[in-house]
């Protein structure tokens, strides 16, 4: 796990410039980080529900316990 | 309410569901200490859950029942049967 996080660092500065205007990603991304693809955050252990919450709940990690609500989705958790 | 062997099974089926979470997860962190740690105290309660559901309430498959004298599976309530038949 540690590669990944290093290496998201380590390039984070990288070269490019941002244009006047052009919204700041550049602290986000790695330089090398092609455009116009998506992209999902690497997900990272966590202290989990316990078993009957995560049972109801549908995960044993409340990052990912994300119930559609129908509206804007807010973290409902317990 | 939930009779005994109602709540041993879904304390059993807890257990399992955490289990298979983290089997999930681990597909795709191998190394992750946290994650393994966990899943060995899960997999160890799963497995104790079971035996002692199924020496209390009888075997949850037909494949692991007991069949020395007789085909015990049949013989008792089935897991997914409230009392006893």
């Amino acid at each position: 796990m540690e590669e990944m996080t290093t290496l998201f660092l380590d390039s984070v500065l990288g070269e490019k410039k941002p244009a006047d205007g052009c919204p700041k990603t550049q602290g986000i991304f790695p330089a090398e980080t092609p455009v116009g693809m998506a992209y999902v955050p690497f997900q990272f252990w966590e202290k989990t529900y316990d078993e009957p919450t995560a049972l109801a709940r549908g995960t044993i990690f409340p990052s990912l316990d994300k119930p559609f609500i129908g509206e804007e989705a807010a973290s409902l958790g317990k | 309410m939930e009779n005994n062997k109602q709540k041993a099974l879904r304390k059993l089926m807890a257990a399992r569901f955490a289990l298979h979470d983290a089997e999930l997860y681990l597909d795709s962190h191998p190394d992750c200490q946290e994650g393994l740690r966990y899943f060995r105290a899960k997999r160890e309660q799963a497995e104790k859950l079971r035996n002692e559901y199924e020496t209390e309430f009888g075997s949850l498959t037909s494949r692991c029942t007991k069949a020395d004298e007789r085909w015990e599976w049949v013989c008792g309530a089935f897991p997914w049967e409230r009392g006893e038949s």
